[in-house]
């Protein structure tokens, strides 16, 4: 909620001394909220059309003809005149940042939105400076992306079932895995499955043994078949948390919890685990 | 009481780095500079806590380690997933276990 005042809008910067008026800023929405009546612009959009909007800003960037569309038509519910200014007003600045959240990928185009958002991003560095910054949920789900690609290549989606990792988003992500009904075990850590995914995945969860690590009562550790209590990392332990902007913090430890950590559960599970396959081995 | 200086706020992937947070008795009691979401999410951090079971019933921590380590030993597709609001330490650990059980691991950032 202080993304407004300590990072992005109303800073105070090396390069932009006077904060809020040293900026511009652009909301794209569907509809109008909180942050939207703080811009400089407001673009209200059509939702569903986030593929068709990046593509016509990557031509204009281009400058590249669009013969199909007539000056006076729309993209995405708003005038292409105003996208042109909004590509006028990108070009002109030094350094911009676009700040994308979770909706580009959850309309049609999914990830390929992405790509387009990137690549636009990427072409505009032709011009000035530019920047591109996923708004993240949770405290470090920037740093699961960054130890998952440094231990495995990959952010997320990984498959360690070869003994050599593969990363498939579809096929080895969550969603797809549990509607499918593909695993037949989990282990969930940190996080709330029974209050964040859709009734048809968690159905799934339910139905098979589900193991969970959390300091407190939630919707997930009330069916659970296993539940251990962990201490709150930055509350209970301290350890190493990613910012958004992908700088790594150290959390602090506040109070004693009568818990272990994650990290102590996590290696007591393996270290079980490794001592029942070593002893299996010895006894071929 | 003890007052802890620069404390991070874990809820959100800003991790303001500016908090004070009074602590009595082992209780916190005071949270400043905090958003109000960061703010309830430290004041509430002690309350509400889990216990330790294994289908609903009470064990010991010893108890449901076993039993964990059996059902991810055993199954023939596991997987790791959140991983989220956790240190990258814990984070490093649950991919090395699982590469040992021959799982897939996966975060909420891939929906």
């Amino acid at each position: 909620m202080r993304h407004l005042s300590r990072y992005s809008a109303l800073a105070k910067g090396l390069f932009v001394a006077e904060g809020r008026k040293g900026r511009k800023v652009v909301v794209i929405d569907v509809r109008p909220t909180a942050t939207s009546k703080q811009a400089d612009e407001f673009l209200e959009i059509t939702p569903g059309q986030d593929f068709e909007i990046a593509t016509v800003l990557r031509a204009i960037i281009k400058g590249l003809p669009l013969p199909e569309l007539p000056e006076d038509s729309t993209v995405g519910g708003v005038p292409l005149s105003k996208w042109r200014e909004l590509v006028s007003l990108m070009k002109a600045c030094h350094y911009g940042v676009v700040m994308f959240g979770i909706g580009v990928t959850e309309s049609r185009g999914k990830d390929l939105n992405l790509e387009q958002i990137i690549k636009l991003v990427g072409e505009m560095n032709e011009f000035t400076r530019f920047y591109a910054i996923p708004m993240r949920g949770h405290g470090n789900v920037n740093g699961s992306n960054q130890v998952l690609t440094w231990q495995t290549g990959y952010p997320f989606a990984v498959n360690l079932s070869r003994g050599y990792p593969r990363y498939n988003p579809g096929e080895f992500s969550v969603m797809d895995l549990l509607i499918r009904r593909e695993v037949d075990a989990a282990l969930i850590i940190a996080t709330d499955p029974g209050a964040h995914l859709p009734k048809v995945a968690v159905e799934h969860l339910k139905n098979i043994p589900t193991i969970v690590l959390e300091p407190h009562e939630n919707l997930t550790t009330s069916w659970a078949n296993v539940v251990i209590p962990v201490a709150p990392a930055g509350v209970g332990v301290s350890g190493t948390f990613y910012r958004m902007d992908n700088v790594a913090l150290q959390v602090k430890k506040l109070a004693d919890f009568p818990f272990p950590s994650d990290l102590e559960v996590v290696k007591s599970i393996k270290e079980r685990i490794a001592d029942v396959k070593d002893y299996q081995r010895a006894s071929l | 009481m003890s007052s802890h200086q620069d404390v991070v706020c874990t809820f959100c992937g800003c991790l303001c780095d500016d908090l004070e947070v009074e602590v009595a008795d082992n209780q916190i009691t005071k949270v400043k500079r905090a958003c109000t979401i960061g703010r309830n999410k430290l004041m509430h951090a002690q309350s509400d806590l889990a216990s330790v079971r294994i289908n609903g019933q009470a064990a010991t921590l010893e108890e449901a380690l076993n039993e964990a380590a059996g059902i991810l030993g055993k199954a023939k597709a596991p997987l790791v997933y959140g991983l989220c609001s956790t240190t990258t330490e814990a984070q490093r650990e649950a991919v090395a276990l699982t590469e040992l059980i021959g799982g897939i691991v996966d975060n909420p950032s891939s929906y």
